[in-house]
């Protein structure tokens, strides 16, 4: 019986560390809105999409700002990324592009934005990830 | 049981993550955060913000050459800790050109010093020998010039450190400041951390 419950714990510890921290993706359908590919809830609902603006610069640059809520009674962290694309699909890389982490209140909204690396990119891709729960390498 | 003994402490040991030198994305989120110096994401990141700040501004696109003309001038690192400020200057300098949004000019530079003697070199040859070395020098449309620098603070075993990245962008028709913004990156816990 011990070694049953010995055996199931290591199981669920080695789960845990295998991790279920997975990215939220939120990619903009043309239409100034955005589609969305959910498979972590945990972080849905510390960090859900709710408006998406977008907009061009004087010179033709585009520009993004995407409202993220918490539906969370409790302060959290999550991290962001905006990666783009031109008009074929092709990434445009950014020198600049990484990982940003961001505080956000309970139940509060905040804005994340972004301005294209080039005149180029006419589509943009936000990536959502939960701060390290757990920690899992590369994500 | 004897299964048992073996299984767990070798799950401890992989939780435990007894961990040996592996490569990390270098713009992921497993990276050392430190309390003790600028990290390569602070630097991203405020290279990130300015970037962005200056190309909404507008100044840029606004200039009678295009791509605008840029000098790069005195960026100070004025924190506690020795690195050089091209880890941040450099992500600028580069965002703007892959961008299309300017170029660098090395004909006027800080104290003279060419960042490539060699091309600065080739370049006064070509001009004797196209007859064009009397002619005045293009000269930078806007200067870039910036400071980096700290504040420190504790309470109990709580440390907090706080990089400030100020960048500011003068046109050189009229010495006026054009463009200029701030980037705060706030650090706070008891030790260096790996992930954010």
């Amino acid at each position: 019986m011990t070694s049953r419950v010995l055996a199931s714990q290591s199981l669920a510890a080695l789960l845990l560390a295998v991790g279920c921290n997975t990215t939220n993706t939120y990619t903009s359908n043309g239409k100034g809105g955005s589609t969305s590919v959910v498979t972590n809830g945990w972080l849905e609902y510390k960090a859900t999409v709710d408006n998406v603006r977008e907009g061009k610069l004087d010179d033709g640059t585009m520009k993004v700002q995407v409202d993220v809520r918490s539906d969370q009674l409790n302060p959290q962290r999550f991290n962001y990324l905006f990666e783009w694309y031109d008009a074929q699909g092709m990434k445009i890389d950014s020198a600049t592009a990484t990982w940003q982490n961001r505080f956000i209140k309970p139940q509060e909204t905040i804005t994340l934005s972004a301005v294209a690396p080039t005149r180029t990119c006419s589509r943009w891709v936000l990536k959502l990830s939960d701060e390290k729960q757990p920690f899992t390498p590369n994500n | 049981m004897h299964r048992i003994t073996i299984i767990v402490p070798t799950a401890l040991a992989v939780l435990a993550g007894c961990q040996s030198a592996q490569y990390q994305d270098s713009q992921g989120t497993t990276l050392i955060v430190s309390l003790d110096k600028v990290n390569i994401q602070d630097f991203a990141s405020a290279a990130d913000a300015m970037v962005n700040s200056m190309v909404e501004a507008g100044v840029l696109s606004k200039s009678a050459h295009q791509p605008a003309l840029l000098g790069i001038s005195k960026v100070e690192n004025r924190t506690d800790t020795q690195f050089d400020t091209d880890e941040l200057v450099k992500k600028i300098r580069v965002a703007l050109l892959k961008g299309g949004r300017a170029q660098v000019t090395q004909q006027l530079t800080l104290g003279n010093s060419k960042e490539d003697p060699l091309g600065d070199q080739a370049n006064q040859m070509k001009r004797f020998q196209d007859g064009t070395d009397h002619q005045p020098v293009e000269l930078p449309d806007f200067t870039l010039s910036g400071k980096i620098l700290f504040d420190r603070a504790s309470a109990g075993s709580t440390k907090q450190v706080a990089y400030i990245f100020q960048m500011t962008l003068i046109d050189t028709s009229n010495n006026r400041v054009v463009w200029e913004d701030e980037k705060t990156i706030v650090k706070q816990g008891q030790k260096n951390n790996i992930g954010f």
